[in-house]
């Protein structure tokens, strides 16, 4: 029995061809990559490309483009052109004021401040722009795996808080994918570094991307990957460092021209272009020339720009970087000499200043042998198999990179989970009524280190409601806040003295609500047609790889009960329904074959549900009885 | 009380196999169960409720235990056994955190053996609070005057007298396991406060520090 299960789940997890993938969604590249084996593997295109540009563009006729023509339209259409998305994740109009600016596209505040860009009529969020870069992740990677993609652990960097987390798997499901997991993305760099190197000791990551950095310290031991300590700036990045060459171009034309050309969408995205390539162009070379020339309006620009000079530009930037990390080194309870390698992650750690000041202060050259961009994908998809029920030897324990808290009375904030908590993670606070009979109590949820509420991050505001009516101040509510594996918070109430479970009514302060959310996927899906078929299907196959599982455990549960001939008609009838609803193209026609598969299932339904001892009958089926 | 509560059944009731000696998991099938009321900190890693501590020890128990809640172990199991995976890891973490640290550790034995908690009574040892007034005068001073040498000289200076509390503390336990009384747990708790007081004061000067 137990040979032909193996054969039968093996044959039969290959006709329902469902990869699962890790994603890495960056501030200007996204990359996928899956398991080979016990290796990980990046999806690249039949040119050899693995990372896809984060870009959507909008066309005049509504058609949406991303990646890498996507990003092709952003000098000829740059105000329908959506670039560095991850930096508006999350994230509220005031909290965007530095960033706004230099964004050729609109933003507009819409209810609750939430950030929506605005595409000639319509209005997006950040969630959904993020959702087509997904999409176009998960359909690459469907046509380069030949296996359909419905299941991802998708990255954010780790300084993310809440919101950030939630839109980013909010924008996971608009997508269509079931995000089995939220994980760090430094923390992600290092299970792929551990994965090679079977590595023991006190690492750093220092990953520096397009938008976000972050230091995390880690301690690796018996395959287990153990942050200490983590740390950021959401707001820091090699879009930063372009920037910096932007406004020395800029203040330039001004001087010459009369106009400062970043008041343009076209020319700050003609900016933007020179000034990156600039900037790498920079990484081999001593000196490049940032030059920008156009007709109308006429500009002649053209400058010679030393490695040093952009050196001393971008100084402060990397300076920050390095206080980030001595104080996560100490904080950790930690001294340089304590830690045994730097592992480089990120495109801006191609940077030689940063390489270099990276290697100063931790005193030993920097891991750079893992390609920087590919990286955070690869540790994702090791992160995809250990949730799959594979690599049962590895696991991450990560920590939440912000306190969490409530508003008191006065507006300070009380903290209940300090930083650096490992997670998942779980305080309880006691609250009571200020008046005779109140049935409802308000929280405001925080995140944040400083002491008063106005400066931290505010995630929203609870209700608790249904809190039978007693005097004031003798209802005992115990709400416990729960932050789970993926650093994202729970939130449950209970009045104590009549056990009463409370309802909770969320508002958050920023991020969609579950309504809004579900309102996408839906919208996501009636954009398309084939994707609500797709869906059906997706769910068909869902169901028959359940059904396969069950089956082959009620197999192993009944095995002595059930007779060869039955074994082999249930089998056979498996192996053919799960050959139909793969290959099937129609969703009723899946559905059908699951539906006689259950038919002929029945007796072995029977056989478990009656604990029918099967000797006894003599070789009998049920229905036979 | 006892140092650590043994199971009443060996057999595991979901796969009938020898469940092992911890109560949360099934050494066998490796299904978790649900904690009872009685179940401390200590518990969670097999050690007696002692203040003395082996952190080296308690960080190694740590690594071997965190792999039998592990949610990412649990991604594929029933919603029951997800929600108890999560539920023992968060506790599992709090312990953990709670017992590495001298003071928090001090403070949840205090609550183990009966004694009222630091919260419900802030008193502190005699003549402690006029010992510090000083201080804190003058470590004000230097902040608002961003007198770095004098803050990092008294900073030494409390955590000095940090020091001298936490070796209070470990002999009064060493007392209370001998005689148990009510006056040990009380002076315990008044030393806790001072502790207490004394991190408030250097968390309070070097907080204007803090990159955030």
């Amino acid at each position: 029995m137990a040979v032909i299960s193996e054969n039968l789940l093996e044959e039969s997890a290959k006709l329902l061809k469902e990869a699962v993938v890790g994603i890495d969604l960056g501030t200007s590249f996204s990359v996928a990559a899956a398991m080979d084996g016990d290796q990980p593997k990046v999806i690249s295109n039949d040119e050899g490309e693995a990372l896809v540009p984060s870009v959507v563009s909008f066309t005049e006729d509504d058609e949406i483009i991303v990646g890498r023509e996507a990003r092709a339209r952003s000098l000829a259409d740059p105000e329908h052109t959506v670039y560095s998305v991850k930096r508006l994740i999350g994230k509220s109009q005031d909290e965007l004021k530095q960033v706004l600016g230099m964004l050729p596209y609109q933003v507009e505040d819409a209810e609750r401040k939430l950030v929506r860009i605005k595409i000639r009529e319509k209005q997006l969020t950040p969630q959904e722009i993020s959702s087509m870069i997904l999409k176009e992740v998960k359909s690459r990677a469907e046509k380069v795996l030949g296996k359909k993609v419905t299941r991802a652990v998708i990255t954010v960097p780790a300084y993310f808080d809440d919101a950030q987390r939630q839109a980013t798997r909010d924008a996971g499901r608009i997508a269509g994918l079931d995000v089995l997991r939220i994980i760090n993305e430094p923390t992600a760099a290092s299970l792929a570094y551990g994965l090679d190197q079977k590595k023991k000791g006190i690492v750093a990551i220092f990953d520096l991307g397009g938008g976000t950095f972050d230091i995390s310290i880690l301690r690796i031991a018996d395959g287990i990957f153990q942050v200490l300590n983590t740390l950021g700036d959401t707001f820091l990045g090699g879009d930063d460092f372009d920037r910096q060459l932007i406004d020395l171009a800029a203040e330039d034309i001004k001087e010459q021209n009369g106009f400062d050309p970043r008041q343009n969408p076209l020319l700050l995205q003609a900016l933007r272009d020179v000034a990156e390539s600039t900037k790498i162009a920079l990484t081999d070379q001593d000196s490049a020339v940032l030059s920008l020339k156009l007709d109308d309006p006429a500009i002649d620009y053209q400058r010679t720009v030393t490695r040093s000079e952009f050196e001393s530009m971008i100084g402060e930037l990397v300076q920050k970087t390095l206080d980030y990390c001595k104080t996560a080194v100490s904080e950790a309870s930690l001294k340089f000499d304590r830690i045994e390698d730097v592992v480089m992650v990120g495109g801006s750690t191609r940077v030689p200043l940063v390489r270099r000041k990276v290697e100063e202060l931790f005193g030993r050259k920097p891991h750079t042998d893992l390609n920087p961009d590919e990286v955070v994908a690869l540790g994702a998809a090791i992160q995809a198999k250990i949730l799959s029920g594979g690599f049962k030897e590895m696991m991450v324990l990560d920590v939440t990179p912000l306190s969490l808290g409530i508003e008191t009375f006065g507006g300070s904030m009380s903290k209940l989970i300090m930083r650096n908590s490992s997670i998942p993670c779980r305080e309880s606070e006691q609250f009571s009524t200020f008046a005779d009979g109140q049935t409802s109590v308000d929280i405001h949820i925080l995140q944040g280190e400083r002491e008063m509420a106005g400066d931290c991050r505010s995630l929203g505001k609870w209700k608790l409601t249904g809190i039978p009516p007693m005097s004031a101040g003798v209802p005992k509510i115990v709400v416990t806040f729960t932050i789970d594996a993926n650093g994202v918070l729970k939130v449950n109430a209970k009045e104590e003295r009549s056990g009463q479970e409370l309802d909770l009514y969320v508002t958050p302060s920023t991020g969609l609500t579950e309504q809004a959310v579900e309102r996408m996927v839906l919208e996501s899906i009636e954009h398309a047609k084939e994707d609500v078929l797709e869906r059906q299907l997706i769910e068909a196959r869902n169901e028959a790889e359940s059904i396969r599982i069950h089956t082959l455990k009620a197999f192993e549960q009944a095995d002595s009960e059930c007779s060869p001939e039955m074994k082999e008609e249930i089998e056979t009838a498996l192996k053919k329904m799960l050959e139909i609803v793969q290959d099937a193209s129609d969703v009723h026609q899946a559905m059908e074959a699951i539906d006689q598969f259950n038919e002929i299932s029945e007796p072995l339904a029977q056989v478990i549900m009656n604990g029918v001892v099967q000797s006894e009958l003599g070789g009998k089926k049920v229905s036979e009885l | 009380m006892s140092t650590q509560e043994t199971n009443p059944s060996s057999v595991c009731p979901l796969c009938e196999g020898d469940r092992g000696e911890h109560q949360l998991f099934c050494a066998s099938c490796k299904a978790l169960f649900p904690a009872q009321n009685s179940f401390t900190y200590f518990d969670f890693f097999g050690l007696p409720q002692d203040y003395t501590i082996d952190t080296a020890d308690l960080e190694n128990r740590l690594l071997s235990i965190t792999r039998r809640f592990h949610p990412d172990f649990f991604a594929t199991n029933s919603l029951e056994q997800q929600e108890l995976s999560l539920e023992h890891s968060a506790a599992l973490n709090v312990a953990h955190a709670t017992l590495k640290d001298d003071f928090k550790r001090a403070e949840y034995l205090l609550g183990l053996h009966g004694g009222a908690s630091t919260s419900e009574d802030k008193s502190t040892p005699k003549g402690f609070l006029e010992e510090m007034l000083f201080l804190r005068e003058e470590l004000e001073e230097a902040v608002d005057g961003e007198d770095e040498d004098t803050v990092a000289t008294l900073n030494t200076q409390l955590s000095a007298r940090h020091q001298q509390l936490s070796e209070k503390l470990s002999e009064l336990f060493r007392n209370l396991d001998e005689s148990g009384a009510q006056e040990t747990l009380e002076e315990i708790r008044l030393t806790l406060n001072a502790a207490k007081y004394i991190n408030g004061l250097v968390r309070d000067s070097s907080s204007n520090r803090m990159p955030v």
